[in-house]
């Protein structure tokens, strides 16, 4: 057992912490795709990886990386729109079609990746080189930064949701589809915006974290197993359970490494996930 | 009418009966050896984490056949090239070297950048008489697990950690640490380097192995590293590489490094900033022709397409050249070989494998990265490695280490296994 350095224990949780605000966000677009259309999206973590390619074609375009936040998410909702009416609507509710279809969608999307962007990892430049030191560590300014930016973007999400009545209707198509029908909510339009809604989430995450893990057409695999254990241990479709889920998982992941080996960190992981849904077992949050 | 349509079925029937004749009767026709082309099947890595690999071979592979049968083939016959993507994973290279050799009736087998999908091919090669050229460094290709029909194409971990070794200890620093991605490429790096740094007088503070495809470093290097530390050897390559340059340099940015082959190669050195001035890093082809500046060098890189700098030609991008060579240099050996055997079909490849075993070849533009042979006991490439840096944003060679120093004694002696 290594001795465990106080500093080196809160520099990690730190580092854990914010990086789960970024998780967070791709994390909630997969988890709201779930809950109100019943779509198990196993693209959204190559629409993360498009959102990190088009942040690197706009930078190279604009010479600006962060008109990308901007440009990205709406160049891929409006992407996604066409996706879901005429690919995943005829499947919406039944999870285990959707899985097949969307693992096509995902790749035709790496392999349009790979022929155009190439199969070679880009490295994004930093878009703002400032260095704080954290716990002795030279630490990046954009990863701090690029948290605010998640937290404020998932402030935003959390206004849009719970504040305006194309949210409520969101919700409440999550909530109970059938009902939200039989009150004359136009469900289709309902889902096609979410759809839109979740891409647009991810893309952004994508955007964000390109300066921090480099672009590769096979990136999104990184992240898509992380935010599923996430949307798992959360609650299918619980927003607030996925947030707790990925600050909690991710903060945890730096924490286990300064005592585990990457093998056993992993599968610590697993098994806390296992353990969460033998007492809970639709999730923490999920009613 | 009736005659007609009568007429019509009698004259088409005819007309099928005699294609079928013609084509039964050509089939059948006995043919020399030297009207078949030789078929040479390339496994690269097409897609999957190591696709920019794969396009690199693959484009020197066509470039070398062109070359070939533009000077008459081999032994007056053609050679044709069957590609197939590997998608840089085992099961799926398996079964595209069964493809390769029962579709196709491809003769040798090239490539495969992948060690897992090089040591997965391995006893398929032998079971189907097939010999085979991997591209991959691992060890264990010329150890426990090549046999008689595997011929190691590139140099292998060992040789390039042993000949690197004495150069770090005495220029680099005697206090090392090791990084290496998590599996068996990394482990046989991290394994070799302690070996040979130790028998040069250099010790091993700590050891770190990081799952592959990791973009956060900082958990695993912050407090995992000896202050006493002077350097680092480091095992990645890909977004594992600029990941973990960043972090190290955000932990220790004093320490000095040394990569294994891979890591830079398709990199521009001064886009990787600050992090990466003074990195030192194994290669067996230096990137800029400044390094190896030999006649058939030059004409090597004006037939793949490669400028002096180590940029496509076309594409001014960066082209991954570290072991685009053991993709060319197998396709001149088997020419040689196949002319001094007297190989006609793989009831030869006895006769053939024997030619090979500790067969030498001199540099020029068959053989660009210099002499090299095959060694008999093992069937490892034996050629010299070189150690580059990153001075002022720009790429030189520190040192080039010939063959003689790259040698170690072998694990295994092939000669004695039985065809």
């Amino acid at each position: 057992m290594p001795s465990i350095d106080v500093s080196t224990l809160l520099f990690l949780l730190s580092d854990g912490l914010l990086w789960g605000f970024t998780i967070a966000l791709v994390a909630l677009g997969l988890s709201l795709i779930f809950g109100v259309m019943g779509i198990v999206n196993m693209a959204h973590g190559d629409i993360y990886m498009v959102g990190a390619v088009l942040a690197l074609y706009v930078l190279e375009w604009t010479g600006n990386f962060w008109l990308s936040i901007i440009i990205v998410p709406v160049v891929i909702g409006l992407l996604c729109v066409p996706t879901e009416r005429f690919v995943l609507r005829p499947f919406e509710g039944r999870p285990a079609v959707t899985m097949i279809a969307t693992v096509g969608i995902a790749y035709i999307i790496q392999q349009v990746v790979l022929a155009t962007f190439g199969g070679m990892h880009e490295k994004m430049p930093n878009p703002w080189p400032v260095v704080i030191n954290l716990f002795d560590v030279g630490y990046s300014g954009y990863r701090v930064l690029i948290a605010v930016i998640s937290v404020v973007i998932i402030i935003g999400l959390w206004f849009f949701l719970y504040k305006t009545s194309y949210g409520i209707l969101i919700r409440a198509s999550i909530q109970d589809k059938e009902m939200a029908n039989a009150m004359g909510i136009n469900s289709n339009k309902i889902a096609m915006a979410t759809f839109a809604l979740g891409g647009a989430l991810a893309a952004i995450g994508g955007v964000l974290a390109a300066p921090v893990t480099q672009v590769f057409y096979l990136m999104g695999a990184d992240v898509i197993l992380l935010c599923f254990i996430i949307v798992i241990v959360g609650g299918l479709g619980s927003l607030k359970g996925t947030l707790i889920a990925a600050l909690m998982f991710c903060t945890l992941q730096g924490g286990m490494s300064i005592i585990l080996t990457p093998v056993e960190a992993k599968v610590a992981i697993f098994v806390i996930m296992i353990l969460v849904l033998l007492f809970r077992p639709r999730g923490m949050f999920a009613k | 009418m009736e005659r007609n349509v009568r007429l019509k079925v009698i004259g088409s029937v005819s007309l099928i009966v005699v294609l079928l004749v013609t084509m039964l009767v050509t089939a059948c026709a006995p043919k020399s050896a030297g009207e078949e082309p030789i078929k040479i099947g390339l496994l690269a890595n097409k897609t999957g984490g190591l696709a920019a690999y794969g396009y690199s071979h693959e484009k020197v592979a066509i470039a070398a056949v062109d070359q070939l049968n533009a000077e008459g083939g081999i032994a007056g016959r053609s050679v044709e090239l069957y590609v197939e993507d590997d998608e840089s994973k085992p099961s799926v290279g398996a079964t595209k070297f069964r493809k390769l050799v029962e579709n196709n009736g491809v003769d040798f087998v090239l490539d495969s950048n992948s060690s897992g999908v090089a040591v997965a091919c391995c006893p398929i090669a032998k079971e189907l008489n097939t010999i085979y050229f991997p591209c991959s460094s691992a060890t264990e290709i010329s150890g426990d697990k090549g046999n008689r029909y595997i011929f190691q194409a590139c140099t292998n971990v060992r040789e390039e950690c042993k000949g690197a070794a004495k150069f770090a200890v005495d220029n680099i620093g005697k206090k090392w640490v090791t990084v290496v991605v998590d599996y068996s490429w990394g482990q046989a790096n991290e394994e070799a380097f302690t070996t040979y740094v130790t028998q040069n007088g250099g010790t091993v503070l700590a050891s770190i192995r990081v799952p592959l495809g990791t973009s956060n470093w900082l958990p695993y290097l912050k407090g995992k590293i000896p202050a006493d530390a002077e350097a680092v050897y480091f095992a990645n390559f890909g977004s594992d590489f600029l990941c973990f340059l960043r972090d190290l340099y955000a932990v220790r940015p004093d320490i000095e490094k040394l990569g294994a082959v891979y890591a830079i190669s398709a990199r521009d050195p001064a886009e990787l900033g600050a992090p990466a001035e003074g990195l030192y890093c194994l290669t067996s082809y230096p990137t800029r022709l400044a390094g190896l500046d030999t006649p058939g060098n030059k004409e090597y890189r004006d037939i793949i397409g490669v400028n002096s700098d180590g940029l496509e030609i076309g594409t001014d991008k960066y082209f991954v050249l570290a072991y685009d060579w053991a993709v060319w240099e197998p396709i001149f050996a088997l020419k040689a070989a196949i002319e001094k055997s007297g190989w006609t079909s793989k009831a030869d490849n006895p006769a053939l494998i024997e030619t090979l075993e500790g067969m030498h070849f001199e540099a020029g533009v068959k053989f660009p990265q210099g002499d090299m042979y095959y060694r008999a006991a093992d069937h490892a490439t034996i050629a010299g490695i070189y150690v580059e840096q990153i001075v002022n944003g720009e790429l030189t060679v520190a040192a080039a280490v010939p063959a003689s120093e790259v040698v170690y004694t072998s694990l295994v002696d092939r000669t004695k296994e039985p065809f």
